[in-house]
């Protein structure tokens, strides 16, 4: 659920059905608004990262919306996501302030991680996002342990743990991968490994970096059964989320899902388009947008008219406007939290007092 | 927004090129249009329309380099006004860009003016340097506990040899040297006290020896033979040179008629002979010079580095040759004591000084000196002040000189001249002059020396 | 109360001291289960604990190591085994880059409190791949905490303290002492971090180790004890991050000598931090520079007597002492 809209109108706290996939209208309505606010946000950054207000790198979700909206949909107090560092989407649609995100992009102390962290290390801890890595591959294992706790402990949680198809290449992965498998024969690990397949990892396709383009498949080596799923059609993805959860959380043996979607943006917004593909398979991926697809939908089954998607979208340009300005305002962290946060417990600080 | 803005295309761009505009003032424009190429350092794009509207004004011109966030265009969407101060836009964004130059700009001046002083600052310490080196054999010349003893206990490392590499003195040699009493007291031998000296007074030429650009090259023929001061030689030229230099001088003699110091003396020696006591004239004037401050005390004081510190205890140093060199040991508290006790003293102290054997509380703390050269039939002389310390007296050579009596006649006189040195920092001409007038009166009339 | 216990016991007494009193203390590694594990730590420990709280896993430093730092982060305090030292290089990347910075890129959110633990050092023929001694290496990192303890008592009690702490911590185990007995305090004897220890008394050279070395140091000053009437002092450093440069100061204010001593490569090693420190903190007490005595500038051979030459030796340590104090070398 998206964090509230400030200014009120059709805003206000979004409740979440668990467990029933019913595509009905309201519902679909509001993984719309959910969709469109992602896509805002996406795209205020980039300009920002244009004007030079946001530094360092930057990788945003365009045209992915769909797989972050429909499986967040299914997230459960208590479980946890993890992810690489595409991970704006997961900020705001576990519930994280706009204003706190953007203001993190600035590199502000009011940031969700005190401006110490970026655009690639978000974390909300409470809300259940456990971050925010930099390392292709890197957090995979990560997630695997965390997914091994949540069993230890004896919760019935699960970890969503989203990764690209560039990541598949990585040793991290296949040993990852290796221990949830092995750990799961016992039901020890509640891990749904979400592929985030756009088709590129940085500036190479998939066909160029694996004999084995089926990525699903590479899971068969360490046991974990898995499927694919339509990443640009959000009721398919709601689907696949709601049934797929549960079976993790039933039965603590890791899955995986594999999202086929597209990144209309670039990788980070220092890249270029030009370079490695064709402006003709980006127009027709554009007829496949999931915004733009969803739109349709609502409109023939009369859940939404045009009107009403207009306002969806005004409130969620304001709603991000005010985050703009608010990061805009926000000042850089004090020059002590520099030396914070090195060590816990009582060497909490270590610079010069 | 209706702005059009040179768009950051890469993490490390700072700027880019327009090359070329693909529309013209005026033109209808949808969202997606492509607007102009730009280049960066890396390549050459174009830049698309993110709005509707229309082109309503030209800000870059082919070939201007604009930073990014810099405006570049207006598109008039409808309804919107083209801002009035257009150029106030391209201001603001040129004035971020102008003033993250102008901080850089800032930041690389006071980088070059914190250079140039810390140029300055080398320069001023380099002949300060310089000098501690010339002294030096080779870079270690002692360890660093071994400075820090001798600056605790007012040692002169010059007299101490090393047993380290490349002639090191290290921490047994000091320990042997201050068992054996070796080591002179001197506080400012230090290398520190020159160069602290020079941190005072920039504007002071450096201390020691002539520059060497001055000084001719050794001849080295079969009839030149080239010296190696010993350290006790050179440590004492160091002093004077920078007594001389420092110590603003000045002299005032009298000569001294000594016929009646001299029938005491030879009195009282008769009474003393069998007691072994035989007083020498230099105890005579050194009792006198220190009786005679007792009006005159700006002239017992001893420069510390608060200022000058008067001292009513005489601690009378007098001045012993040695083979090597010159060392002033101590009579303490001179006034105090007798004529016969002076001379033990003196006596003694003169025979160890010269071998060697002084403690050094008997060659440190003296507050006054007295020089005499006397034995070598100088007419007169000046001394150089001994610092710390304000005054010092010079004694010449007793001589046979006709004079003047009372009645204006002729009559033999034996006649002693002494000269004063002094700092004029703590005492001026006046003080000096009447402060020898004392001392001719007490030699002249030598019964004040019981008092 | 103390008891006379083996390097070996004494760690293993502490894991498992750990184990029965927090239920998310956890072990892990390869071949630590079933097999017993290589240098006979656990063995046994599977079978009172169960393959829950004493988890074999398989040849993955980075998958386990990793998941180990996700489990951390859950609240759970693996210890995680690294066969040797030598292995961690695949894990760094989660030790480096995720353990130690977490906490910093997530603005405090996260701790991870994980111990990461193993035979660190060489000196058993084990050649090149199987020898390095990692103090400089994860030391330079900020986030880690990195202690090498050298006596049996020292190892039980810096275990506890490790396990107890929130940080992730390298626990590197002296391999090549895991024989040696020492005096073992009972109970909890818990040892802090960033404090050094002094392992024999002296006045007139300071010798400073860590790992094995700090024994080769003690055999050294007993040695100019009794030929020269040297009377030296031996540091064990045992806290490299947090380091006790109290420790080192004062020893050198008092003795004036140092020589630091390491098995690993002079270059950018702890040996050099250990002068820098001394010239900085202690200058006007030197009266000689301080000597760094470290290993052979080769990768580690492995013929008995090539490996001797290759790393620091009594005689090399000696007469670094030797040249501090002026004397004949011998």
């Amino acid at each position: 659920m998206l964090a509230d809209n400030d200014n009120g109108g059709n805003g206000g706290v979004e409740t979440r059905e668990t467990g029933a996939v019913a595509t009905g209208g309201d519902r679909l309505v509001d993984l719309y608004r959910e969709m469109v606010t992602v896509r805002r946000f996406e795209e205020a950054c980039q300009r920002a990262f244009r004007q030079g207000k946001i530094g360092g790198y930057l990788h945003v979700y365009t045209g992915q919306e769909a797989v972050a909206v429909g499986f967040l949909d299914a997230f459960k107090e208590g479980d946890r996501v993890i992810t690489a560092y595409r991970d704006h989407p997961h900020a705001l649609l576990l519930g994280s302030d706009p204003k706190n995100v953007m203001a993190e992009l600035f590199g502000r102390g009011t940031g969700i991680v005190k401006g110490k962290g970026g655009s690639m290390h978000l974390f909300d801890v409470e809300r259940g996002l456990m971050g925010g890595y930099g390392i292709v591959g890197g957090h995979i294992p990560i997630g695997v342990g965390i997914a091994y706790a949540l069993k230890y402990h004896e919760t019935d949680n699960i970890c969503q743990l989203y990764l690209g198809d560039g990541a598949m290449s990585q040793g991290a992965f296949h040993e990852a991968a290796n221990l949830a498998g092995l750990w799961g024969m016992d039901g020890q690990c509640p891990c749904l490994f979400i592929i985030e397949n756009n088709q590129y990892g940085m500036g190479t396709s998939v066909e160029r970096t694996t004999a084995m383009t089926d990525l699903a498949r590479k899971f068969d080596s360490y046991g974990i059964e898995h499927e694919k799923v339509d990443g640009m059609d959000i009721e398919a993805v709601l689907e696949a989320a709601g049934r797929l959860t549960e079976q993790v959380r039933e039965t603590g043996k890791p899955y995986a899902v594999e999202a086929l979607t597209y990144r209309t943006a670039p990788h980070g917004a220092a890249d270029f388009f030009e370079k490695y593909r064709d402006k003709e398979e980006i127009e027709e991926w554009r007829k496949r947008d999931p915004i733009g697809i969803l739109e349709k939908k609502l409109l023939e089954s009369e859940a939404a008219d045009e009107e009403k998607l207009d306002e969806i979208k005004n409130e969620a340009k304001e709603q991000i406007d005010e985050a703009v300005n608010f990061a805009d305002e926000s000042d850089e962290p004090p020059i002590e939290e520099l030396y914070t946060d090195v060590y816990s417990g009582e060497d909490e600080y270590t610079g010069e007092v | 927004m209706p702005e059009v803005f040179m768009p950051k295309m890469g993490d490390a761009m700072e700027e880019g090129t327009l090359l070329k505009w693909l529309v013209s003032e005026g033109d209808d424009i949808s969202e997606g249009d492509p607007l102009a190429e730009i280049e960066t350092d890396k390549a050459s794009m174009e830049i698309e329309a993110e709005d509707s509207g229309t082109l309503a004004q030209i800000i870059a011109q082919e070939g201007d380099d604009i930073p990014i966030g810099g405006a570049i265009a207006f598109i008039q969407g409808e309804g919107e006004e083209v801002p009035e101060s257009d150029s106030g836009g391209e201001e603001a964004e040129a004035e971020e860009g102008g003033e993250d130059e102008a901080q850089a700009q800032t930041a690389t001046q006071t980088e070059a003016g914190s250079d140039a002083e810390g140029d300055e600052e080398e320069g001023e310490e380099q002949p300060s340097g310089g000098q501690a080196d010339g002294r030096a054999n080779g870079r270690f010349r002692a360890s660093p506990i071994v400075k820090r003893l001798a600056a605790e206990n007012d040692l002169d490392l010059s007299k101490v040899d090393g047993s380290g590499p490349q002639g090191r003195i290290v921490e047994r040699d000091v320990r042997a040297a201050m068992e054996r009493g070796d080591a002179q007291a001197n506080g400012q031998e230090e290398a520190e006290a020159p160069e602290a000296k020079s941190a005072e007074e920039p504007q002071e030429a450096p201390q020691v020896g002539l520059q060497p650009a001055r000084l001719p090259e050794p001849v080295e023929g079969p009839d030149t033979q080239l010296v190696e001061p010993t350290r006790m030689q050179r440590v004492i030229g160091e002093r004077m040179t920078e007594a001389k230099q420092h110590i603003p001088h000045f002299y005032a003699t009298v000569e001294i008629r000594m016929d009646a110091a001299m029938a005491l003396r030879k009195q009282l020696n008769e009474q003393l002979e069998e007691e072994g006591v035989k007083l020498s004239v230099n105890d005579f004037v050194m009792k006198a010079c220190a009786v005679a401050l007792r009006g005159y005390p700006n002239l017992n004081a001893i420069q510390t580095t608060q200022g000058f510190e008067l001292h009513e205890k005489v601690n009378m140093a007098m001045a012993v040759a040695l083979d090597a060199g010159l060392i002033t040991p101590v009579i303490r508290d001179i006034t105090s004591k007798g004529l016969a006790t002076i001379s033990r003293e003196s006596k003694d102290l003169a025979v160890r000084a010269r071998d060697g054997d002084l403690q050094p509380d008997e060659y440190q703390g003296g507050t006054i000196t007295v020089s005499n050269m006397g034995m070598f039939g100088i007419e007169s002389f000046t001394a150089i002040v001994n610092p710390p310390q304000a005054a010092i007296i010079a004694v010449s050579s007793i001589q046979k000189r006709p004079s003047y009596d009372e009645n204006g006649e002729v009559v033999p006189a034996s006649m002693m001249k002494l000269t004063l040195s002094a700092d004029h920092r703590i005492a001026n001409g006046r003080d000096g002059a009447l402060y020898m007038s004392e001392v001719r009166r007490v030699l002249e009339n030598p019964v004040l020396l019981m008092v | 109360m103390a008891e006379t216990k083996t390097y070996r016991e004494a760690l293993r007494e502490a894991m498992v001291h750990e184990m029965e009193r927090d239920d998310n203390v956890i072990l892990m590694g390869e071949d630590i289960g079933v097999y017993g594990g290589t240098h006979l730590i656990t063995d046994g420990l599977i079978d009172e604990w169960g393959p829950k709280r004493v988890m074999d896993t398989p040849i993955s430093e980075n998958g386990f190591t990793g998941a180990a730092v996700g489990m951390a982060m859950m609240g759970m305090r693996p210890i995680v085994e690294m066969m040797t030292w030598n292995f961690s290089f695949l894990a760094a990347d989660q030790i480096i880059q995720h353990a130690a910075k977490v906490r910093y890129f997530s603005g405090g959110q996260v701790q991870v409190p994980l111990v990461i633990r193993g035979p660190n050092g060489g000196g058993v023929q084990l050649s090149a791949q199987h020898t390095h001694s990692l103090e400089n290496f994860y030391g330079h990192f900020p986030g880690l905490k990195v202690v090498a303890p050298v006596t049996p008592n020292d190892v039980k009690g810096m275990m506890l303290t490790a396990v107890r702490d929130p940080n992730p911590v390298v626990f590197l185990e002296a391999g090549a002492l895991y024989g040696t007995k020492g005096e073992v305090e009972e109970g909890d004897n818990a040892v802090p971090f960033g404090k050094a220890r002094v392992a024999r008394e002296g006045d007139d050279v300071t010798l400073i180790a860590y790992g094995r070395q700090v024994n080769l140091c003690l055999r050294v000053a007993d040695a100019l004890e009794e030929e020269d009437g040297v009377s030296a002092e031996v540091i064990d450093l045992r806290s490299i991050r947090p380091f006790d440069e109290d420790a080192i100061v004062e020893s050198v204010e008092k003795t004036h000598r140092a020589v630091a001593v390491q098995e690993q490569w002079r270059w950018f090693g702890v040996a050099s931090e250990v002068a820098a420190i001394i010239q900085d903190r202690a200058f006007d007490s030197l009266d000689a520079p301080v000597e760094r005595v470290s290993g052979a500038e080769v990768p580690a051979p492995y013929a008995r007597n090539l490996e001797l030459a290759a790393f620091p030796s009594d005689k090399q340590v000696a007469n670094a002492a030797r040249r501090v104090l002026y004397m004949e070398e011998k």
